[in-house]
């Protein structure tokens, strides 16, 4: 039953042209198309489950082996036939057994499996059934139909229709993912799953199946789920699971209808990557009949597989010496072309054990690490076993360690290499890597200063003067940026001024990872300062940037992304913020791990600026379990603190932060232990620490002042509780304003109005703040600004706009899912009815004139009119046919 | 059909996965009984396919449920073979000669005929089939033909879905065929098993030890139990099988058994084979420069051997059990094969053959020839120029003997060992290049030096662990994350026996999670290999015991017991613990349970401190219990006094000598308890023990001796940690005799684990305090109980994720208020609500007013307009 609501829920339009057509009367027959597990027979069976569908009277299952035999396919019927002369004796034997036996039911559904291998004899038998009998034939068939065939054949019968099944979409995906754990995933998960699966159903459930057994699933147990606050979230921890016997059965199991060529050709492109046509032309594979059943796709000029857990099930699925052999076969075709191997041709020449120059496997390492495929540059390096062989090498493996946000094993790599490295290009390089792990994995003053004494010591003695220059040149650019990152992200030493950030940026001899480091800190300041628009023309030029410098792309782009998307937020541009994060959401398998949880952080700020309380709260656990897996961003500390912010804004106890690691209590022998958790060691982040401070436990020598931008936000949630008078009396509407008009962005220009505005009596301006910000999706001034307006409304004794306005408000406030805090609640009780009012408008809703309620209820009529009056002046409406709508909106029908 | 399949797979798996299900129930029916009974009864079931690794009694259970049906049908067992495969119809040979097939017959006439004789008044018969993948494509037809028309019920039996040939294939695909994925059985149902098989207990470590042996394999499993029991290995002691391992005997049972596991391999299979066994696993690069894929190939298909997890692609043979066989037919070879493959495969051939020949021994437990072993490797073996060729494989020798002397209780040997090796290693470093598996030894080599330092002499406070306190504190400079977190759980021991538990127990969290973020990694990034991470919970676990956290402990010990890693020692250690810390927590007929079968196995080894210490619970256990005579018969050792046993101070010790006085206690020689536990305590102090000297104290204020509060409090004061904190907080409580304070202090340390504290029988804490407090305190230590409870606990988490949602500020409200708040919301009046809950309309208007004030709203109005925007927001209706 389970799978039935599965399918409805999955596959609803495809589940419903298959019911019409069994319930029609009348011959009629389909065809249902797909590759192999887009769950053909799952959809048949449920729809056969379906009420008002009768049992199948012949189930038939076709083989290669059965549609060589005359009347193969229906051989299981005819087993009382002691032999099969013409379809004369087999119509008639069908018919004594089972058309007649069975002379009550509505329809006969006859369904043949795998039907692409029905013979003709059966084929023909069915062909009549289906014409005369009022028989109804479901055929399932995988692969393109063929004219020709026994199948196509019948398919062009008038009476037949083709369904075909295409891939799951993303919900698709999800509820069949879903269901199969019996846990809500994150949105980050389902796409990877999607992406991995390509969408089949029956991969989606072996995935998912795989990461059950296996247990790489995680959610964080430290978030409070489960009372109320929001679902638990579960994301997938490794992008692919580990190739396990189910996932093997299912790989067997779409290989053995193929050939055994077309097998070759997935086991090399599983193997060796996309290929070129030409190339597998010349190893004599096809692969035009498997691009057609849509296992291969077209990757540009090249041949692929459509999906990556194919890929990996087919290596698993072959043996040493198939792949031996298919490598023989392969590179001596491709030597005859003359082709540049490709990075995944190397990793495979490496894998089974072929020698294979360093300088190449080097090259396509650096290239796979531009390309953000930071696991394929890492595999390269380690079975290319560069670390050993090459400096060079060794330095990449070092920063693909340090992009794939794994600092322990970059550091431990990187200490090593500075003790062997010679050439002071690289050691410069080196120095400023190990300097930048250390930042990640929380910087100590002692051991900064250590790093930055050896490097300079280590130019000394060095014949070459221009070597030396650009070393030490490098290593002063260092030392500054450090000098300035200590004073951004941790709370020691004072903020550097702007000034001071741009002069250094003014260098045009500065090395690029320093650059880029230097404007992502100037940009924080600017951030924090609330001068986001400046932070997001500063990322913007850096985004542009990172084109012309593929390396330092694939270590800064999440974090410019995030920052772009962050100052587009709280500026007020939603719209161009939810365009410009969209862009990056789920762009690209290997890169959705690393931008997933900014992505959820990202979402959920947008939500929580908007108001939308309940939803940020659910993307921030989101955010923070996304965090926990990578965090290269070094996000995870901020995502915590929101998450804290929101279970404060909820009314939940905010738990205390669980800290891992000895603190200072240890005298002796303290060890940094700050992992790739993050919440260690990114806690001191400048926004992090900016939400501490709002949330009551500032740094030393801290507070909310300094961070206007943070403070903005939080003075603004404050001043919403407050009435009028009470923020007059105040500091807080002074407040916010002044941070407000220093501020940039429409967000900060709104806020602004709003505080004026709310010193005044007037409430027209309000009204058209409110119009103004609405335009904009600032909704929670425009529910302020309402509220707020429809007070004064009230006040000067204009009831009936004020119920109007109240109305509004509830409206966007019910549509949007707003939060809008316990003062504007108690505004909207204007518009709340007394339970006489309610039961009134009930009865005046079922068309009852006033003289017919007042009888009904043993009042005067007067009494009713006066009840009436006060109701339409609530509800902001002049006319007795309104109530019809205005009573549902405001709730009174609810219960 | 796919969701269905995939669906019903997944749900058995989890039934069988059930975490912490207890010993006691057998999970044995791995083939859930009802496979046969609904194949036969469904008319529409053409059979089954039952796959599994070979060995996993995938044909057993079929067999035994056939046979004790009442009406069993007609069994043909078809097996498919080598020879079949060349012979159309092979396979069948048997049935075609039951018909008098006509070589005209059609093939419909020829299924007909065959039908006939199978089915006989309707009822098909059965059809067992063996290796289903060596039967040829014609036979598999007709088979799959004839169950389809249900003449035939086929069961196949087979290693993978994937082997079925193409027409049962089919027929399995189509759905026709049930499917049962049958498992190697884990550490915990071999004990099971073989418990049932012995027909008695059988002890941890003699379970375990099959279980790694044989892999899991069941007939390997049954063949090695019978061939132990008849050669006295495997012996009953007081009713518990143990083992008495020592050497494989070379007699008629185990040449059949290395027959029966490589018969069918050709020489060349042979040759690698022997060479796996020799030189142990080799990296699969070497494997395929060689050219030795095609045998790799055939061993991996049978199931030989294996690809090693982890990043190091590495081949190695699949059960330690072959090792073992192949090494002992390798000797009695006259004309040896494999070793000149080892020159190939291995850097330093004559290294890894000793250090597979050293793995053996230790798969024997024999330790003593491990070490003559690893002497006379040491005399040439750790010179300068040696140390260049294969570091790696050196320092693991070094690691097997330092291991080995460990088990035969000379660690201090080990430091002269390792100091031997490193002068050479120090000189090879100096005098070649700088070379990082070089580095890698040398750290290696420091961990273990830590190793033996911590685990052979005493610890005391600032007495650093020698030549590498430095190189443990800075965690910067491991070349490994295997090093690092290794070393993380060493220092993690160390500070925990230092007074330094808080940072102790922080560490071991903050490793905790490091191992589970590594698991999360893929393997193929994180070179970290399951020994290693056996070895750092060993470490945790140890930490955990001695900083007190032992409800931690507790659950951990269980997980390793449990046979988280295949490792025998490790899963007899686990169980032991296990029970040690049951009867830490009174829970003494568990412990006894526990326990009792390791005793025995220990009494056999002959392993006097740790039967010491497990003869002392389970004499309090049995003192408990009543059976007083056995207990005073257990007799208790004395670690107290100098000149006494010479046991190191440690968690263990401190167990012991506090069971064995419990034990005094108990049967009523309170005096002579108290002298020992002042002694011990004496002892803990001088060795500046703060925790242990606490505890110690701690009991002797349990046993009535008021004296030592002082003194107690000082020792807590010294510790860190909430154990600390909480012993101080009693001893407060106990000199101002304050039931209430008593009660709480006693209650944290019950949430720490610490419930023999406060167990009653003979506990003057606990006669100090009034009723009330007594019953309070009970409860909690009846709810730790249940909390510790697996089957409880699995049903909590499904019991908050279903909580109904509610609006938020129902939570500022009492359960009354709420529940009046929601009546006015809903229109009520005052008096109605007064009536409704049968209380007056004053108490009704008090209430409101409540509520009315807590949630800042003036009236009802308000009210239901803030139920209203909460539940809103909450998405609620």
């Amino acid at each position: 039953m389970k799978q039935h609501q599965l399918i409805t829920k999955t596959r609803p339009t495809e589940y419903n042209q298959l019911l019409q057509i069994l319930q029609r009367p009348g011959p009629a027959g389909v065809v249902v198309l797909g590759e192999f597990g887009m769950g053909k027979t799952s959809l048949v069976e449920a729809v056969l489950a379906a009420p008002g569908t009768d049992e199948p009277i012949m189930t038939l299952y076709c083989t290669p082996t059965l549609s060589t035999i005359a009347h193969g396919a229906l051989s299981p019927y005819l087993g009382a036939l002691e032999n099969i002369d013409e379809p004369v004796s087999v119509l008639r034997e069908l018919n004594r057994s089972l058309l007649s036996s069975r002379g009550q039911a509505e329809t006969h559904i006859v369904v043949v499996e795998d039907a692409q291998f029905l013979d003709p004899q059966s084929c023909f038998i069915l062909s009549l059934l289906v014409e005369n009998a009022d028989v109804k034939v479901l055929a399932l068939a995988s692969g393109p139909l063929e004219a020709d065939s026994p199948l196509g054949s019948l398919a062009e019968l008038g009476a037949f229709t083709t369904v075909s099944l295409q891939p799951l979409d993303r919900n698709g995906v999800r509820s069949v993912a879903e269901g199969v754990m019996g846990r809500k995933l994150a949105d980050g998960t389902v796409a990877l799953i999607d992406m991995v699966t390509g969408g089949n159903p029956s991969f989606v459930e072996a995935y998912a199946a795989s990461c059950l057994e296996q247990g790489t699933l995680f959610r964080d147990d430290r978030l409070s789920q489960g009372h109320g606050l929001h679902e638990p979230v579960w994301v997938v921890a490794r992008a692919l699971p580990e190739i396990d016997a189910p996932m093997m059965t299912l790989g067997r199991e779409i290989t053995s209808r193929l050939p055994l060529q077309q097998q070759q050709t997935l086991l090399l492109l599983a193997l060796a990557g996309p290929q070129p046509a030409n190339v597998l032309e010349q190893c004599g594979l096809p692969y035009q009949a498997l691009m057609k059943t849509g296992e291969l796709t077209w990757h540009g000029s090249t041949v692929d597989l459509k999906s990556k857990m194919m890929q990996r099930i087919m290596r698993a699925l072959a043996t040493e010496q198939d792949i031996a052999q298919l490598h023989e076969l392969w590179s001596s075709v491709v030597d005859s072309q003359g082709k540049e191997p490709n990075a995944r041709e190397v990793l495979w020449s490496l894998e089974i054990g072929k020698q294979v120059p360093t300088e190449l496997v080097l090259e396509l390492a650096e290239r796979a690490g531009r390309e953000q495929n930071f696991g394929l540059a890492l595999r390269l390096c380690r079975l290319g076993k560069l670390a050993r062989h090459h400096e060079q090498g060794a330095l990449l493996e070092a920063q693909m360690l340090l992009s794939m946000g794994r600092h322990h094993a970059a550091r431990a790599l990187l200490l090593r290499l500075i003790d062997q490295l010679t050439d002071l290009t690289l050691l410069g390089q080196a120095y400023a890597y190990l300097l930048e792990v250390t930042c990640n994995i929380g910087a100590d003053g002692a051991e900064v200063k250590r790093i930055l004494d050896d490097w300079k010591q280590r130019a000394q003695g060095h014949p070459d003067a221009e070597k030396v220059a650009s070393f030490l040149a490098l290593h002063s650019a260092g030392a500054t940026v450090i000098d300035f990152w200590t004073r951004v992200n941790t709370a020691h030493g004072p903020l550097p001024r702007v000034v001071e950030l741009q002069e250094f940026l003014q260098d045009k001899q500065l090395p690029a990872q320093a650059r880029f480091f230097g404007m992502i800190m100037l940009s924080d300041l600017h951030t924090s300062a609330g001068q986001c628009q400046q932070a997001l023309d500063l990322m913007e030029s850096a985004l542009q940037d990172l084109n012309e410098y593929p390396a330092q792309r694939s270590m800064y782009e999440v974090r410019v992304f995030f920052r772009i998307g962050w100052n587009l937020l709280f500026l007020g541009q939603y719209e161009r913020a939810a365009a410009f994060i969209d862009s990056y959401r789920h762009a690209r398998l290997r890169s959705i791990q690393y931008y997933q949880g900014a992505i959820s952080l990202l979402d959920g700020v947008s939500h929580l600026l908007q108001g939308r309380v309940q939803l940020a709260m659910a993307k921030m656990a989101e955010a923070v379990t996304e965090l926990q897996i990578a965090d290269i961003t070094q996000l995870l500390a901020l995502a915590n603190k929101l998450y804290r912010l929101l279970l404060a804004r909820l009314g939940f106890p905010v738990p205390e932060s669980l800290v891992i690691g000895p603190g200072s209590s240890s005298s002796s022998g303290t060890i940094s232990l700050n992992g790739q958790l993050g919440e260690e060691s990114s806690k001191q982040r400048i926004l992090a620490r900016a939400f501490a401070a709002g949330l009551g436990y500032p740094y030393p020598g801290e507070s909310l002042e300094c961070f206007p931008l943070v403070e903005r936000e939080f003075v603004f949630s404050m001043t919403r509780q407050l009435g009028d008078q009470e923020l007059a009396d105040s500091q807080l509407g002074e407040r916010l304003r002044a941070l407000a008009a220093g501020q940039q962005g429409s967000r900060a220009a709104f806020l602004a109005r709003l505080m004026d505005l709310r010193g005044s009596e007037l409430g027209e301006p309000l009204e058209q703040l409110a119009q103004d910000a609405l335009a904009k999706k600032e909704y929670l001034v425009v529910i302020e600004a309402w509220a707020r307006a429809a007070e004064r409304y009230a006040q000067s004794g204009d009831q009936r706009r004020c119920g109007a306005l109240l109305r509004r408000a509830a409206q966007l406030i019910d549509q949007q899912g707003i939060d809008p805090g316990k003062y504007i609640a108690r505004v909207l009780a204007m518009t709340e009815l007394t339970a006489r009012e309610t039961e009134i408008v009930s009865l005046a809703r079922q068309g009852l004139n006033n003289a017919q309620i007042a009888r009904t209820l043993t009042v005067s009529q007067r009494t009713v009119e006066g009840h009436l009056y006060r109701v339409f002046s609530k509800l902001g409406i002049t006319e007795r046919a309104e109530l019809d709508h205005a009573g549902l909106e405001a709730g009174t029908t609810g219960r | 059909m796919e969701y269905s399949r995939i669906l019903s797979t997944v749900v058995t798996r989890n039934v069988q996965a059930q975490p912490g299900e207890s010993k006691t129930t057998s999970k044995l029916s791995q083939i859930s009984k009802g496979i046969l009974g609904r194949v036969l009864s469904d008319p529409h079931c053409a059979g089954a396919v039952i796959s599994g690794p070979v060995g996993s009694g995938r044909r057993a259970q079929l067999e035994t449920d056939l046979g004790q049906m009442a009406e069993p049908p007609q069994l043909i067992r078809l097996n498919g073979s080598n020879f079949g495969t060349k012979v159309p119809l092979g396979v069948l040979s048997f049935l075609l000669a039951q018909v008098d097939a006509v070589e005209t017959w059609s093939r419909h006439e020829l299924i007909h005929h065959l039908g006939r004789v199978l089915c006989i008044d309707r009822r098909p018969s059965m059809v067992m089939l063996g290796r289903p993948e060596l039967i040829d494509e014609e036979s598999s037809s007709l088979l799959a033909q004839l169950a389809t028309i249900g003449k035939i019920k086929l069961f196949a039996i087979c290693e993978h879905v994937q082997e079925l040939p193409s027409d049962l294939f089919a027929l399995y695909r189509s759905g026709r065929l049930e499917h049962q994925r049958v498992k190697r059985m884990g550490s915990m149902e071999t004990h099971a098993f073989v418990q049932q098989e012995l027909d008695g207990r059988v002890s941890a470590y003699a379970s375990g030890a099959l279980c790694y042996l044989a892999g899991g394999n069941r007939a390997l499993l049954l063949k090695l139990i019978h061939s132990w029991r008849e050669d006295g290995q495997l012996l009953q002691h007081n009713g518990t099988w143990v083992l008495r391992l020592n050497a494989l005997d070379s007699g008629p049972a185990v040449r059949s058994l290395h027959t029966s596991l490589t018969h069918g391999l050709d020489e060349r299979e042979r040759e690698l084979l022997a060479a796996l066994a020799l030189g142990g696993p080799v990296d699969l690069n070497r494997l395929r420069r060689s050219r030795l894929t095609c045998e790799l190939d055939g061993l991996l298909n049978r199931g030989q051997v294996k690809y090693l997890p982890g990043a190091a692609y590495k081949v190695g043979i699949s059960n330690p059990l072959l090792s073992l066989l192949v090494r002992l037919d390798y000797g009695n070879q006259a004309q040896p094969y494999g070793v000149k493959l080892l020159a190939k495969l291995h850097a330093d051939p004559g290294a890894a053959q000793i250090l597979a020949q050293l793995k053996s021994l230790n798969d024997l437990g024999d330790y003593q020839s491990q070490v003559q072993v690893a002497e006379e490797f040491q005399q040439q073996g750790y010179l300068a120029e040696r140390w260049l060729i294969d570091p790696r494989t050196r320092v693991s020798i070094l690691e097997m003997h330092v291991r080995a002397l460990a088990m035969l209780g000379q660690l201090s040997l080990g430091l002269k060992v390792i100091d031997a090796a490193r002068t050479g290693l120090v000189q090879a470093i100096r005098e070649s290049n700088p070379r990082e598996s070089l580095d890698i030894a040398f750290q290696e080599l420091e961990m273990l030096t830590s190793f033996a330092t911590l685990f052979g002499t005493e610890i005391k406070q600032e007495t650093g662990v020698a030549g590498s306190v430095e190189a443990i504190v800075s965690p910067s400079d491991w070349m490994s994350e295997s090093l690092h977190l290794r070393s993380l759980s060493l220092q993690a021991v160390r500070w925990a026996a230092q007074s330094r538990q808080a940072d102790a127990i922080k560490l071991v969290r903050y490793v905790d999670e490091e191992l589970r973020n590594i698991s999360f990694s893929s393997p193929m990034i994180s070179k970290f290999n399951s020994e290693d991470q056996a070895d750092i919970e060993f470490q945790l676990l140890q930490a955990e015991l001695a900083s007190g956290d032992w409800k931690a402990a507790s659950s951990r010990s269980q997980r390793l017991a449990e046979g988280q890693y295949i490792n025998p020692l490790l899963i007899s250690y686990g169980d032991i613990m296990r029970g040690i810390l049951l009867g830490l927590s009174n829970d003494y007929d568990a412990a006894l349970r526990l326990l009792e079968p390791n005793l025995h196995q220990m009494q056999v080894a002959g392993d006097p401190g740790a039967g010491a210490l497990i003869g002392a619970v389970i004499a309090y256990a049995l003192a408990c219990t009543g059976r007083r005579a056995e207990a005073a018969a257990l007799a208790c050792p004395e670690y107290g006094t100098p000149g006494a046993m010479q046991v190191p101070l440690s968690f263990y010790s401190w167990a012991a000598e506090v069971f064995s006085c419990l034990v005094l206690a108990e049967l009523g020689s309170s005096q002579e308890a108290l002298l020992r536990l002042s002694a011990f305590a004496q002892r803990a102090r001088d060795g500046q023990r703060a925790l242990l000297e606490a505890l110690t104290l701690g009991f002797i204020a349990r046993l009535g001796d008021r004296q030592v509060l002082a003194q107690l409090h000082s020792a807590a004061s010294r510790c860190q940690g909430p154990v600390g904190q909480n012993l101080q907080a009693l001893a407060d409580a106990a000199v101002a005799k304050d039931s209430q304070r008593l009660a709480v202090a006693l209650e944290s340390l019950v949430s720490s684990g610490h419930v023999l504290m406060a167990a009653s029988p003979n506990n003057e804490f606990v006669a100090a305090m009034e009723a009330k407090d007594q019953r309070k305190l009970s409860r909690a230590i009846n709810g730790l109980k249940r909390a510790s409870s697996p089957a409880l606990r699995l049903h909590d988490e499904l019991h908050i994720d279903s909580i109904e949602q509610q609006p938020s500020w129902i939570r500022e409200l009492t359960k009354r208020e709420a529940q009046i708040a929601k009546m006015a919301i809903t229109g009520k009046t005052n008096l109605e609500i007064a009536k409704f809950s049968g209380v007056s309309i004053r108490t009704v208007e008090g209430h409101l007013y409540q509520v009315y004030s807590k949630l800042q709203v003036r009236n009802r109005q308000e009210l239901t307009a803030l139920d209203r925007t909460s539940r809103r927001t909450a998405g609620l209706r």
